[in-house]
């Protein structure tokens, strides 16, 4: 199952338009698709998914941003290192800032491992993370 | 010595490789100075679309360390969004990855991309 995630990041122009990409979170949302894989090719699925929206010069549409920040809130375990790591990616491509802040000032329950990565989180992005395109500006 | 033939030598370093492409003074990078890092026969899996019209991506491994070299022609969508404060919308820009670390245009690696992880592009 995999390889079909593998299989639809691969045929996702580049530059992709917001419209397009639209289409496939929808998808991602989907239960089906999401109970047809398991959570971690998920979090890498979406973290590529992610950084295509990025690159499409626009924010996730807002009938999606709630759904999918609810969604990926309750799909990472704490005791994971690769697991914050991805979600804490697409807290920052999306502005996901609710989460983000969340998983950040939760820092005393993280394994050590865990802890390097958010402080390294932390020293490239900051605390705001609500305007993904800031550097732009 | 080529530079693929280092590129397969033992402790050399893929992060320093591609940095090579950097030019500091300018913030500019030059995909030629670090072709000769991709291994013959790798396939160029760039799609372009209304947005970006022609590009290379090249993704493979050495060493153990996974890269990424893309380089394409300017976004309009940046361009229109955004106008000359971003490299992608002013010219065609590079965005170097290795170990899902983008290199920056201050010579340094970090996980998330920004303005200054698409380098301008000068041959």
């Amino acid at each position: 199952m995999k390889e079909n995630l593998n299989c639809i990041l691969q045929n996702i122009p580049e530059g992709e338009s917001s419209d397009n990409l639209k289409n496939i979170f929808k998808m991602f949302l989907d239960e089906n698709f999401l109970l047809n894989h398991n959570r971690i090719s998920l979090l890498e699925f979406l973290e590529e998914l992610s950084d295509k929206q990025w690159h499409s010069y626009n924010l996730l549409d807002p009938d999606l941003f709630s759904e999918l920040e609810h969604w990926l809130g309750n799909n990472y375990s704490i005791n994971d290192s690769n697991e914050v790591e991805l979600v804490l990616n697409i807290c920052v491509r999306l502005g996901f800032n609710n989460l983000y802040l969340k998983i950040i000032s939760n820092n005393e329950y993280y394994n050590p491992k865990t802890k390097i990565i958010i402080q390294e989180i932390i020293d490239e992005c900051g605390y705001d993370i609500s305007d993904p395109f800031e550097s732009l500006r | 010595m080529t530079r693929f033939a280092k590129a397969h030598h033992e402790g050399y370093c893929p992060r320093t490789a591609v940095k090579s492409g950097l030019d500091i003074s300018s913030g500019t990078f030059n995909p030629r100075i670090i072709k000769n890092m991709i291994p013959n026969g790798t396939p160029n899996k760039f799609i372009t679309s209304s947005d970006i019209t022609a590009g290379r991506k090249f993704q493979f491994e050495i060493n153990g360390s996974n890269i990424e070299i893309k380089y394409h022609t300017r976004s309009s969508y940046a361009a229109s969004n955004f106008g000359p404060s971003s490299n992608s919308g002013r010219t065609a820009t590079a965005q170097i990855k290795v170990d899902c670390k983008l290199l920056n245009q201050q010579v340094g690696f970090q996980r998330n991309p920004n303005n200054g992880t698409h380098i301008p592009i000068k041959f």
